[in-house]
């Protein structure tokens, strides 16, 4: 590497990575959209990409990078002719400049090491691409053949090498070749052919070189289409190895098997007439397989490249002047605040001080917009991008697929945009692979043969939305789950419980793949859950709608920025943390007296139980190894349950990170505050439960925790709920979990209802009830609602009298009818299986045992009806259907 | 704290700011220390090694302040009135030593300091890059790097 000559030019690599890098970023877009306008050459785009392409080469040529200065020469060369319309853009020509650009652009970037970099597959693609002008344009392939078979004909019948010698060669375990090169390509792409010499002798020996010497041009004359160089080569490599070695066409390489000489080497004749009979398939076929290996290592390549991003390395930013203005004239404005400050202060000038902190406190938050603002960047950056992503893809899988990008516009963070790229890249290549279907499916189901895909960035609640949306063949929930038991993720028994939401969402499940085969894009079960905590990591979340045959929605939220996050301050001990807002579901407070009932063990662990789920539990402080505070009465002992903050209330923050949910006994809760977040220093790198510090308000420090790190600290898994729903042996047609509001009548008979029914609950002072025409109803919402009190209707014990009750209002058949409940006392998710047997009533539906409590689940439609017929028998339903929706109404 | 002196690069001079760890002379080149302050007060890091006495807040920066006597394998520090931190700039990273006193900033020609005795009051010499022998007593020179990046065992 001649990294010597660089090194003085230090200064202006990095202008010339980023100025080069910008002008790569327009290449792409210009030749997508030059390979879709096709013979309609739009010069002002060749002329635009052309121009870039040429101040790389130039900028190259200055800073001596030679590798870069020779692809972006070779890629200048096949533009010029689009220029002048000597070629025309195809889809292949494009590709290859593409594939061209790619290279470069990777080159680029490292652009000191560049020099050296093996770029002759590109270099010859586009050599070839501009040498075979106008015979592509004029359709003439046959010529190209003749053409290329003349290389190593011209030069090889003329050997002077002896049979002994090659033999001599042979014993050694080496074979012969005949290569055939055309100088004329060398020069273009070689400033030196010593450089191919020392290639060559690099894996064997050179026996002997020849020039097509009938075809040497005579000074003056014009130039010929070739001249030819043929080399004699012994190597130890086999044809193929060789031929990418040198990458030479295949047809150039001619093995010269033992026992035949040079002279009369007919098997070579025939060997060089078959290959070139079917040149241009092979050439077809490399390229494919060429596509498939890259194809293949999408996720090597994406694990390089941000380990590469993860390395220290000085990004730049452009800023508008205007904007650098205003940043200079709020940092003037500070320092004459300052002075103020100090003024008043050293004055004792409370009014004077009052003024001048308002002041100072305007600046402050105008020069925090300010910054901010210079961190914006739009969106588009990122999904611009994708339009090539989807047209490669779509190629390589056959499929063809429309990408839609809205909202581009939209402006995020810098970090946040630098971090979305891989995430959303991976999404879109799983929409084109596993969400598009083939041409011909799509044929037989009716839709358009071309797929879309849309791509919306919009704000939403202060957060922005991406969204990914498919008109593909959606994901099949039972696929999923038939998948997840096959691998042993769950049982049949969970499996099933699964809402078609949750089972969807299994895809985010490590090793879960649907892709029935594994495919060069994805399928290997690896990526879905890789991309769901780098969103989450981002303190987004991600949501996954799919309708079968009809397409899938990908939804990610993302916060605005990531230098500031809206926390939850809380304290363990006397020591305060911050919890970031995106982690908390929810605050749950336990009385102390209410903890046997909500808190229980799993083998030491403690578990809350929380609306029928049970959520395991983890105590800040002792994970943290703090010292339990003062207050909790010595009894300091954390083993002993019994003990445990007798006196004082549990707070519990029930935090998510990924599909683990689990609760967080803290000591008290405080603020919450918007956080900067301080990164920690190296000696704290294993601290997996801190995500950071930052400063509060009152400049004490407080940590940041990092939820899903204590997660992995405590190995918490999702508790499996096995103890409290105790389902009877009974089979039952329901097959979900039902959600279920649980009420009592008589303070020791449970009721539930599915939640399903109930449209809202009120609560009511008793006496509000009007007693009419010996029933009950109660004036709603300018209407009547019929009430039915349960004792009336079902063997239930008479409710307690109380001044206040609360109704349920139902709505069965687009009718409204309240249910008399003196407590509700919960929502639960309540199994699938019911007693049917023990409670046989007209109106019940069956039982189940809830924590200790048998709850009888109402089946609403069959008491509303049992209802009726008690009190107007004869009647028929239809009767009472109308009189009390006249009364709704 | 520093002196006005100019350290010129090119001669062997270095000036060296001395502390005690409790009786045990100290010191560290100037040039490695940004300042001193006074910001004893640390948030403790669950879960981090014993030497790291927690972090404190320099000016909005997250300062990770080491118990320099514990590193040494020293009694930990214990926090006085005349207890200090002092701020290192090193790798990009700023790290803040406990120390129990400070004392002065002397001038050490580079021959004048020797190797450091193999055992120097129980401390594992690699921690040392020497020792000088001032008017009345021993001073041994830290070497930064190495305790910064220190063995947590």
């Amino acid at each position: 590497m001649d990294s010597n000559n660089t090194l003085d030019c230090d200064e202006f690599f990095p202008d010339f990575i980023m100025e080069s890098l910008e002008a790569l970023s327009e290449v792409e877009e210009a030749l997508l959209e030059i390979e879709e306008n096709g013979a309609n050459i739009n010069l002002d785009l060749v002329n635009k990409v052309f121009r870039a392409v040429h101040s790389v080469k130039g900028a190259a040529g200055f800073l001596n990078l030679v590798t870069i200065g020779e692809l972006s020469h070779s890629a200048e060369n096949v533009l010029s002719l689009i220029r002048t319309g000597e070629l025309v853009p195809t889809g292949q020509i494009v590709n290859e400049l593409l594939q061209a650009c790619d290279t470069l652009t990777s080159l680029v970037e490292d652009a000191k090491n560049s020099n050296g970099a093996d770029v002759l597959a590109h270099v010859t693609a586009l050599t070839t691409i501009s040498e075979n002008r106008g015979r592509s344009s004029v359709g003439q392939t046959a010529s190209e053949n003749q053409n290329s078979e003349s290389t190593v004909d011209a030069v090889a019948p003329h050997s002077t090498v002896s049979s002994e010698k090659l033999n001599d060669c042979r014993r050694n375990g080496n074979e012969i070749y005949l290569l055939g090169f055309d100088l004329l390509d060398l020069v273009e792409y070689t400033t030196n052919p010593m450089y191919l010499i020392r290639r060559i002798e690099d894996v064997g020996e050179i026996l002997e070189g020849r020039l097509d010497l009938e075809n040497l041009p005579i000074l003056g004359e014009a130039q010929p289409e070739q001249l030819l160089l043929g080399i004699t080569v012994s190597t130890i490599l086999d044809a193929e190895i060789l031929q990418r070695f040198l990458q030479l066409p295949s047809e150039n390489v001619i093995h010269i098997p033992e026992g035949s000489d040079l002279q009369t080497n007919e098997q070579a004749d025939q060997l060089q007439s078959d290959l070139q009979n079917g040149p241009e398939k092979h050439s077809v076929d490399h390229g494919l397989e060429e596509k498939v290996s890259e194809g293949s290592e999408p996720l090597s390549k994406q694990t390089t490249t941000s380990k590469s991003k993860a390395a220290p390395k000085e990004a730049n930013i452009r800023v508008s002047v205007s904007v650098i203005d205003r940043l200079m004239n709020l940092a003037g404005e500070l320092v004459l605040g300052r002075n103020q400050l100090l003024q008043a202060i050293a004055h004792r000038d409370m009014t004077a001080l009052e003024l001048v902190g308002g002041e100072v406190d305007q600046i402050t938050r105008g020069l925090q917009e300010m910054i901010m603002k210079t961190r914006m960047q739009q969106i588009g950056s990122v999904v611009n991008k994708f339009t090539r992503v989807v047209r490669d893809l779509s190629n390589t899988l056959n499929k063809q697929c429309r990408l839609v990008i809205e909202g581009s516009e939209v402006e995020l963070d810098k970090t946040i945009i630098e971090a979305i790229g891989d995430p959303l890249t991976h999404l879109i290549r799983n929409a084109v692979d596993h969400g598009i279907e083939s041409m011909e499916d799509r044929q037989k189901k009716g839709k358009d043969v071309v797929g879309t895909i849309v791509l919306n960035t919009y704000h939403q609640d202060g957060k922005v939305c991406v969204s990914i949306k498919d008109d593909g063949a959606g994901i099949d929930p039972e696929r999923l789950k038939k998948k997840a038991i096959e691998k042993g993720f769950l049982t049949e028994q969970q499996a099933n419980d699964l809402s078609k939401q949750e089972a969807v969402r299994l895809i985010a499940e490590p090793g879960l793949s649907t892709a029935e085969e594994v495919s060069a894009v994805s399928g290997r079960g690896v990526g879905m859950d890789v991309v769901f905590t780098n969103f989450e990591k981002l303190g987004g979340s991600v949501e996954i709608e799919s309708e079968i045959n009809e397409g899938t929605t990908i939804t990610v939220q993302l916060p605005l920025t990531l230098a500031i996050i809206p926390s939850l301050i809380v304290s363990s001990g006397d020591v305060s943390f911050a919890i970031p807002q995106t982690n908390i579901s929810e605050l749950v407070r336990i009385r102390s007296k209410d903890t046997h009932n909500r808190i229980e063990h799993i083998k030491n662990a403690e578990v809350l139980r929380l609306r029928g789920a049970l959520l395991p539990l983890v105590r800040l402080n002792k994970v943290l190894g703090i010292d339990e505070p003062v207050e909790s009465d010595g009894s300091s002992d954390a083993e002993s349950d019994q003990d445990l903050h007798a006196n004082s209330a549990f707070n519990i923050v029930v935090v998510e990170t990924g599909q683990l949910r689990y609760g967080l006994i803290v000591n008290t809760l405080n603020d919450s505050e918007e956080i900067v977040v301080k990164p920690l220093g190296r000696h704290m790198q294993n601290c997996t439960c801190l995500a950071g510090a930052t400063v509060l308000g009152d400049g004490r420090v407080a940590m940041i925790l990092d939820v899903s790190g204590i997660a992995e600290y405590e190995k918490l898994r999702p508790v499996q709920d096995k103890s409290g729903l105790e389902n009877s042996e009974c089979g039952s047609e329901l097959k979900e979990n039902i959600s279920t509001l649980i009420f009592s009548n008589h303070p020791k008979e449970y009721f539930g209802i599915p939640m399903s029914d109930v449209v809202r609950i009120e609560r009511i002072r008793a006496e509000q009830i009007d007693r009419v025409a010996n029933r009950q109803v109660l004036q709603y919402r300018g209407g009547t609602l019929p009430l039915v009190a349960l004792e009336s209707t079902i063997s239930a014990q008479p409710k307690v009298e109380t001044a206040e009750l609360f109704v349920i209002v139902l709505n069965i058949e687009d009718q409204q009818i309240g249910f008399l409940a003196p407590k509700i006392i919960d929502i639960r998710e309540i199994a699938s299986d019911l007693d049917s047997v023990t409670f046989q009533e007209k109106g019940i539906r069956g039982s189940t045992i809830i924590e200790g409590m048998t709850v009888r689940l109402i089946d609403s439609n069959g008491l509303i009806q049992k209802y009726y017929s008690d009190r107007f028998e004869g009647q028929t339903k239809l009767t009472s259907k109308t009189e009390s929706a006249s009364a709704v109404l | 704290m520093t002196t006005e002196t100019q350290i010129s690069l090119t001669t062997e001079c270095s000036e060296i700011a001395t502390f005690y760890l409790d009786d045990l002379l100290v010191g560290i080149d100037i040039r490695q220390i940004q300042e001193i302050n006074r910001h004893v007060q640390t948030t403790a890091i669950p879960h981090a090694v014993s030497m790291v006495r927690g972090v404190i807040n320099l000016r909005g920066d997250m300062v990770t302040v080491l118990d320099l006597p514990l590193v040494l394998g020293m009694e930990p520090c214990v926090i006085t009135p005349k207890t200090r931190v002092v701020i290192i700039d090193s790798d990009k990273e700023r790290t803040g030593l406990l120390i129990d006193k400070i004392s002065d900033v002397v001038k050490v020609q580079s021959d004048e300091i020797a190797p450091s005795p193999a055992n120097l009051n129980g401390i594992g010499n690699h921690y040392f890059k020497g020792v000088v022998r001032l008017d009345t007593e021993l001073l041994a020179v830290l070497d930064v790097n190495e305790i910064l990046s220190f063995d947590s065992e």
